[in-house]
């Protein structure tokens, strides 16, 4: 239980040092981040939906990741945010596209596709592995809440009998 | 002050990652306050008389320290030239610092590298006659 806590704790630590960043400087160098995400190959329209959609979902994903109501809800959108990018480098070093300039900001811009690759796919792994920690852990905290409403109730049928 | 501290320490580690973040943006742009420029370096090509990125070999991954000599028709020249490409110039973006070009042949280093815009072929600045290369007369075979 203690290091499930641990790990979910260094876990999202990590997470938050990758959106935090990524999230914050897609915001004040907007417009490099548009010029990049128009230089892309797909459609001006799907390009328009992600420059307004990408930062605040990225900020959205770390606050998630703070809160530790909403922290399984951050690292499913780590998880569904990483694969889209991994799934796209992926391809892009398929091949599938003549040229593909990085979009991307902060640490990440100094890197080749494939190195880039690879630290997504480290991300990756680290959002899934967080996501099904939490929900182990929010399933036994539920369990053992279950437990303990159940023996006060038990307590206060008791208490109301005697 | 303790129970908080242990209570939000998850947002405390946020609010110190953000304000690091937006402390090193406001410090790279103090250090760089005109970084909009696009960069260009040389790379040294196996000489070859084709004209196609995708049959041009880099002699080095690394660019060359300096640009090849302005005019100067048996050495790489950039201006007047002819013969056997030798040299290429090739645009980054403005915030690009890994200039390493490495790949099956030019077309495919320039592709691998992702601030690599292509060759420069529209600055005289660069290269007078904005074709992108430099070139020499092959030497004769003795």
């Amino acid at each position: 239980m203690r290091t499930k806590t641990a790990y979910i704790a260094l876990i999202s630590i990590a997470l938050l040092l990758l959106w935090i960043p990524v999230g914050l400087d897609k915001l004040i160098h907007f417009e490099v981040f548009k010029a990049s995400i128009m230089r892309q190959p797909f459609s001006d329209t799907l390009g328009q939906v992600l420059i307004y959609t990408l930062p605040p979902l990225e900020l959205l994903t770390a606050v998630c990741i703070v809160s530790s109501r909403f922290r399984l809800v951050g690292f499913g959108l780590s998880s569904l945010l990483m694969a889209a990018f991994t799934t796209y480098i992926g391809l892009a070093l398929l091949g599938i596209w003549e040229k593909l300039p990085c979009g991307c900001g902060s640490v990440i811009s100094g890197m080749s596709w494939t190195q880039h690759f690879w630290f997504n796919l480290f991300f990756l792994a680290l959002s899934i592995l967080g996501y099904y920690v939490e929900r182990k852990l929010q399933r036994s905290n539920g369990s053992r809440s279950a437990t303990a409403e159940g023996v006060s109730a038990k307590r206060q049928h008791k208490n109301s009998i005697y | 002050m303790k129970n908080f501290i242990i209570k939000h320490a998850m947002a405390l580690v946020a609010l110190a990652i953000a304000g690091t973040t937006l402390m090193s943006f406001g410090i790279s742009k103090y250090h760089s306050a005109k970084n909009d420029e696009p960069i260009y370096k040389w790379y040294e090509l196996v000489e070859t008389p084709n004209s196609s990125a995708s049959s041009q070999q880099l002699a080095s991954s690394a660019p060359l320290p300096s640009p090849p000599q302005e005019t100067h028709p048996s050495d790489c020249a950039r201006k007047d030239n002819t013969g056997n490409f030798c040299a290429v110039v090739v645009e980054f973006e403005p915030d690009a610092t890994n200039f390493t070009l490495s790949g099956t042949d030019l077309e495919d280093a320039i592709n691998s590298n992702s601030k690599a815009v292509g060759i420069a072929s529209n600055n005289s600045d660069v290269d007078e006659d904005e074709d992108g290369y430099s070139r020499k007369q092959p030497q004769p075979n003795n």
